[in-house]
């Protein structure tokens, strides 16, 4: 309810889902920069387990957030609800929070990301899992051809922006591959780069 | 090559090539020594900026001497971005986000 659209407070966010045990992989502008891109984001990107266990929890913490539909409709949190709503955005008294249950060009969301997911110390205590650098790029890759497919503008500039996340999070894999091989710790990265 | 002379070296040997001079003929263009142009065109050493210009207005270019705002460019960003740790990017983040506020 209090939500000043201003208002960004990641670590608070994050540590909200944390006290409630809600399982999630962070996605979106904020997995980006804490793998290393140079951009500015307004908010915090999940993509939660449907386990119904999971999806109480995430009701909870929503509460302690006080979540709010940035549509001002009704909020309700349940299995059939989010798999309706591809993309639920919220405001919540730490900032903007969007709930994303199959990002683009995943399946299965949570459980496809998370094979690639690791958890990153992300300050006071919190460590999220935080989607791969090549799921992400993979993400951005087909939100642009998503976008492509829509007319306008506004689909125009924001496909172009994905295109741009894509770019800048091959060229991290392409500096972390050359880091890796330089320490003859070569790893399979999960796409040609 | 030495790396802070790959740039002036780069430079020279292209400015003489487009012009189609051979070294020999911008050594007598511009009144240097030929094994002097040669050096700066392999980076062995660099030339002072006041030569370069001299030179590569012999070959018929210019470059403009102006300050303007470094940019590192994409890749030393992200090189320099990689140096941090996963909470230092997040810092970094609202930082640069109350800056902009």
């Amino acid at each position: 309810m209090a939500t000043n659209e201003e208002v960004f407070d990641p670590r608070g966010l994050l540590a909200a889902l944390h006290r409630n045990y809600v399982s999630y992989v962070l996605i979106g502008g904020l997995a980006r920069v804490i793998r290393g891109t140079d951009e500015l984001t307004n908010g915090v990107d999940i993509c939660p387990s449907l386990r119904p266990r999971n999806v109480e929890l995430l009701g909870k913490a929503l509460e302690e957030l006080e979540a709010g539909r940035a549509d001002r409709r009704r909020l309700t949190v349940d299995e059939e609800s989010l798999r309706q709503e591809p993309v639920l955005r919220l405001r919540t008294s730490m900032g903007q929070l969007k709930v994303v249950v199959e990002p683009a060009g995943t399946r299965r969301g949570f459980e496809d990301l998370r094979r690639g997911a690791t958890r990153e110390h992300i300050g006071e205590g919190l460590r999220p899992e935080v989607a791969s650098v090549a799921d992400l790029a993979r993400m951005s890759a087909a939100l642009a051809h998503e976008l492509g497919q829509q007319p306008g503008r506004e689909a125009e500039r924001l496909r172009q922006l994905e295109i741009e996340h894509s770019r800048e999070l091959r060229r991290i894999m392409e500096a972390e591959f050359g880091l890796q091989r330089t320490l003859g710790l070569e790893r399979d990265f999960g796409m040609d780069i | 090559m030495r790396a802070d002379t790959v740039r002036s070296a780069t430079l020279l040997r292209e400015a003489r090539l487009r012009a189609g001079l051979s070294q020999q003929e911008l050594a007598e263009v511009s009144g240097k020594d030929r094994t002097v142009i040669a050096r700066y065109e392999q980076g062995v050493v660099a030339p002072s900026i006041d030569t370069l210009v001299e030179i590569l207005r012999a070959c018929g270019f210019d470059v403009p001497l102006e300050l303007v705002p470094y940019d590192s460019g994409p890749d030393e960003r992200i090189a320099q971005i990689q140096m941090l740790s996963p909470e230092r990017r997040l810092d970094r983040l609202i930082d640069r986000r109350r800056e902009r506020s």
